[in-house]
């Protein structure tokens, strides 16, 4: 039966209750089920449609209504005064009135009654209209209420339930004033009705499917509205995902970069450490070559020396190979050196370390170098004094200073300059440790000795440490010198670094790891030197160490006589042997050694005392001293306060 | 006057050594390696032994340990060239296993002489 029904409805073209997912109340057209929610949208959604076109249908209700009252000028020309009141008196200012109501904001609320109200109000009007029409046999008047049908259903935008009670009002108000009031005559009543009816039905009809069409155009456009949401939440989600995306992305490719820079960096640091090491291993391995060809070198030199010192002492003075022997002699003697600076390059040099105070071997070996500089050339010196001590042995400090002093000296022969030295202490941190081979965390004192000479490119610079490599002509240089600086630096753990622009100048540092603080500042230094006004006769056969002796005793306060000869240092003494209490005489000299010197000084007066300074301490056996009467050994380079404290010693022996 | 031996691998500088030793009037024989100065010394008893430390066969400084222990008055003297690889002096290796002398080579004829006249003088 529901079957059939459903069937029947569908057949007459009646919608049913549930168009597809559209469900409504059959009666009222609201929405139900799960569209009831969407009720009230549609209201407020057929209220913002329906107001202009509501306050048109007024604006042309009026005009049509206005326009009816020719009519009735002719139609009841007795009547008109009347049907004029209720035209203009009545029905427009309720129409005027609920026109400029609709401008309100509680308009909203009432509109469907307030339409419902004008439809009965004007059609009420017209069966007043009707009702005193047919007093004067005039039953025209009903087609008014066709009118207001047309406007109630269709224009006024009323919804359907509300025009069809008024309508239905408006009938049975016409029904009972043609019926009971004017006294309609049947045949009238019949045929009014059968128009008047149908076009009340009608308009229901007609209303119902606007506002089911209405409802349907809503519906519609919500489901579009969800499905656009639905798209646009979709597409939000879709950015969103895209956003994180490429934000995921573009962080892994920033992270990727940090990560090829960084590798890049370790690449470049690994090369510079390959490149280093390759460049120490290098030095090792020529370091171990040169110190296994150092070494039979030594034993092919051996002979060579042996021979002719004794064919030179077997030769009479006036033999004509005489001065061709001491050539031999001389040579081999030139190589041995050489040999020494390789020996010294290749660790085989046996080292003193003990403390001491760098800053006084600077100050001996300009005090040295002064005199041999060319004119033109300038020394600085900058030397803190609290600096501390190394443990190192004063002999290679010397070798080192001496060498890069030299070095820079050579460099400013043509033209002059400035050669500075500089001398402080250094805190080297891990970022300093680790751009400079060899260096560690800690305490250092640096050495920086530099020079405005010639400088070099940067490709010398890269092999300057190198043995045997140099620039300067031949004859000047063997090139091991700073290969000999470089060596005797590792080996007390330091570091050597230069610095240099062609034209402009080099500078090389160095850093020696600290070995004290504690240090004798220059009034405590001045306090512990020792002094005298005593006679000293000072031999050595190198002038420059006659005159760094002589200045540094007379610094003492002592009297001093200087010889670079052993003989003519006898001579002196002969002159004179009371007048000298000390002999202070290198040990290894030509024609006499020292101890030979002193002991021919001790025939003639017994007393005297004697002092050696020597670089050999090997040679010199406690026997040896004792028998020619030496009272101390003073190694080289001499230190001043060692030296002063030694020479106190023997003075106030007795 | 005083009877030395000599030993070192290199035999011109055995020789040359042998000649300015017998120049000063002493009477010395050589041996190239530690083994064979080993045995000659047990025969020449000699009062200075002059040695070489790089040496085939036996080294110098297990020689010079060897003979103080049997020999306290024996006077020994080590020369070296230096060495190859080593980083501690030979010399001072060999002075602290009884050495009385250590020279480097190339010898300085003259001090070379001198401090060995001095050695053999010192204890008589």
């Amino acid at each position: 039966m529901n079957f059939l029904k459903g069937k029947t409805i569908n057949l007459l073209g009646l919608p049913s209750a549930s168009q597809g997912l559209l469900t409504f109340n059959r009666l009222t057209l609201a929405f139900s089920g799960d569209m009831a929610v969407y009720e009230k949208d549609y209201l407020e959604d057929y209220f913002v449609k329906s107001l202009i076109p509501f306050r048109f249908s007024l604006i042309l209700a009026m005009v049509f209504y206005g326009a009816f009252a020719f009519l009735d000028a002719d139609t009841v020309p007795d009547l008109k005064e009347i049907f004029w009141f209720i035209r203009f008196g009545v029905v427009f200012p309720v129409l005027i009135g609920v026109f400029a109501f609709s401008y309100s904001r509680v308009f909203k609320r009432y509109m469907q009654f307030i339409i419902s109200c004008i439809m009965f109000i004007t059609g009420f009007g017209i069966i007043i209209m009707i009702i005193l029409a047919a007093t004067k046999e005039n039953y025209s008047y009903y087609a008014g209420l066709i009118l207001i049908f047309i406007f109630g259903y269709t224009f006024i935008r009323a919804r359907f339930i509300y025009s069809s009670i008024s309508g239905w009002l408006i009938v049975v108000a016409y029904e009972i004033s043609a019926i009971w009031i004017s006294d309609t005559p049947i045949n009238y009543l019949i045929n009014n009705n059968y128009f008047f009816i149908s076009a009340n039905v009608i308009g229901m009809f007609i209303s119902y499917f606007l506002e089911l069409s209405s409802r349907n155009d809503f519906y519609m456009r919500k489901l579009l509205q969800l499905e656009q949401e639905k798209v646009q939440i979709a597409n939000n989600a879709l950015e969103k995902r895209v956003r994180e995306r490429t934000e995921q992305l573009t962080n892994a490719n920033q992270n990727l970069k940090k990560e090829i820079e960084t590798r890049k960096k370790y690449e470049v640091e690994r090369a510079e450490l390959e490149t280093q090491l390759f460049q120490l291993k290098k030095m090792e391995t020529i370091g171990t070559l040169a110190g296994g060809i150092a070494h039979d070198f030594n034993n092919i030199l051996t002979p060579i020396l042996g021979y002719t010192d004794m064919a030179l002492e077997e030769l009479p003075e006036e033999s004509t190979l005489k001065f061709d022997i001491e050539q031999i002699n001389s040579a081999a003697t030139r190589g041995k050196d050489l040999v020494q600076q390789i020996l010294t390059f290749s660790r085989e040099v046996n080292f003193d370390k003990k403390p001491i105070q760098l800053n006084l071997i600077v100050v001996e070996v300009l005090n040295l170098l002064k005199p041999s500089l060319p004119p033109g050339i300038e020394i600085r010196q900058s030397l803190e004094q609290d600096i501390g001590t190394i443990l190192a042995d004063s002999t290679h400090m010397h070798q080192i200073i001496m060498n890069l002093c030299t070095n820079a000296s050579y460099a400013m022969m043509q033209s002059g300059g400035i050669l500075e030295v500089k001398l402080d202490v250094i805190k080297v941190d891990n970022k300093l440790a680790k751009q400079i081979t060899n260096l560690k965390k800690g305490n250092y004192i640096r050495l920086i000795i530099s020079d405005t000479g010639h400088g070099m490119d940067s490709k010398t610079k890269e092999r300057i440490f190198e043995p045997f490599f140099t620039r300067k002509e031949v004859g000047s240089g063997s090139g091991l010198g700073l290969s000999v600086v470089h060596g005797i630096v590792n080996n007390y753990d330091g570091a050597i670094t230069v610095d240099s622009t062609l034209g402009k100048g080099t500078s090389f540092t160095i850093y020696l790891p600290q070995f004290g603080t504690s240090l004798l500042n220059q009034d405590e230094l001045n306090k512990t030197l020792k002094k005298g006004h005593e006679y000293i006769l000072f031999v050595d056969d190198e002038q420059e160490i006659t005159y760094m002796g002589k200045k540094m005793l007379e610094n003492l306060g002592y009297k001093v006589t200087i010889k670079s000869d052993s003989l003519s240092a006898l001579e002196e003494f002969k002159s004179d042997p009371m007048k000298y209490s000390l002999l202070v005489t290198d040990q290894t000299m030509p024609k006499m050694f020292g101890t030979e010197l002193a002991a021919r000084m001790k025939e003639i007066r017994p007393e005297m005392k004697v002092i050696i300074i020597t670089g050999y301490i090997d040679k010199l056996s406690e026997d040896l001293l004792t028998k020619n009467g030496i009272s101390e050994i003073i190694m080289k380079p001499i230190v001043l306060s060692d030296f002063s404290k030694v020479i106190r010693k023997v003075l106030d022996e007795n | 006057m005083a009877k030395i031996l000599v030993i070192d691998d290199e035999t011109s500088i055995a020789v040359m050594i042998k000649k300015m030793l017998e120049k000063a009037g002493h009477e010395v024989e050589i041996a190239l390696n530690g083994n064979d100065g080993l045995i000659l010394f047990n025969k020449f008893h000699p009062e200075l032994l002059i040695t070489d430390i790089v040496m085939p066969e036996k080294e110098g400084l297990e020689l010079i340990f060897e003979l103080r222990r049997k020999n306290p008055d024996l006077k020994i003297v080590a020369i070296s060239g230096g060495g190859r690889f080593q980083y501690e002096g030979y010399l001072t290796s060999a002075k602290h296993l009884g050495a009385n002398m250590v020279f480097q080579k190339p010898l300085d004829h003259k001090e070379f002489m001198e401090s060995i006249s001095d050695l053999l003088i010192a204890k008589d």
